[in-house]
């Protein structure tokens, strides 16, 4: 083997080698509703969001209590909140990748559902 | 970022050469002419990319784990696509397999019926596939 195939795998086997280098980059803010704000199960609850995905990051997924309720392809915007139980509710938004896989990049709020 | 996208394309590679060979390979042996006498042929191909389905298929969760540590998160809708996408590849492997082993028995109807059948599963198939990329 010359040195030019030798080198093409040992790149390409280095390039696989460290995956994480830019892992965390990207930014969520959640406008509303504040960390512990109270809301009425019977209103129109908005949730209000800004997203910077990073250079891994594609797509954003909005979770209740860990579980999946929407998808956002628009980086800046609002979401309506539908049906949310009364008690303390988890709300998140996570920013995933093209595979749908969460990056790490994610903010949540607890709020109060009355 | 380079070699995470480097190991989702090439996977998504397999994945796409797979998806065409599963739903052309069934096809072309029955449409525009019948070709039915190469049917092995067109089966074994077929056996191939459904195997190179379900492998790629399982690859692109190993790749999510390896570099995120967690597999795609995926709606009800996309869960279900994917639990439809995966119950068509085995049912296609199987009947694929079931005709290398055993169709030299069978009717002209028969391997008509087994090719048309591998067809609707590669068009099930493909059409989860669809649902499971835009309802995640």
């Amino acid at each position: 083997m010359n040195r030019k195939h030798f080198l093409a795998p040992v790149a390409l086997g280095l390039l696989l080698a460290f995956p994480a280098t830019s892992l965390g980059q990207g930014k969520v803010t959640i406008t509303s509703p504040a960390a512990g704000a109270s809301l009425d199960a019977m209103d129109e609850n908005k949730l209000v969001y800004e997203v910077d995905p990073g250079p891994r990051g594609d797509h954003v997924h909005v979770y209740v209590d860990n579980k999946e309720v929407g998808i956002l392809r628009k980086l800046k915007g609002s979401y309506l909140l539908e049906s949310l139980d009364s008690g303390k509710r988890n709300i998140c938004v996570k920013v995933v990748n093209k595979a749908h896989v969460p990056i790490g990049v994610e903010e949540c709020v607890q709020v109060s559902v009355k | 970022m380079g070699s995470e996208n480097l190991a989702y394309a090439l996977t998504q590679v397999v994945h796409n050469f797979g998806a065409a060979a599963v739903l052309g390979g069934a096809v072309f042996a029955l449409w525009p002419l019948d070709r039915l006498e190469y049917g092995r042929v067109f089966a074994w191909l077929i056996l191939v990319a459904w195997g190179a389905q379900m492998a790629s298929g399982a690859l692109f969760g190993v790749t999510s784990l390896y570099y995120y540590g967690e597999t795609p998160d995926l709606s009800h809708i996309a869960t279900a696509a994917l639990a439809v996408k995966i119950a068509a590849a085995i049912s296609g492997f199987v009947l694929v397999g079931i005709y290398l082993l055993r169709g030299r028995a069978w009717t002209q109807a028969g391997v008509r019926r087994t090719f048309q059948s591998l067809a609707a599963l590669a068009t099930l198939a493909l059409t989860a596939a669809a649902f499971l990329r835009w309802f995640s």
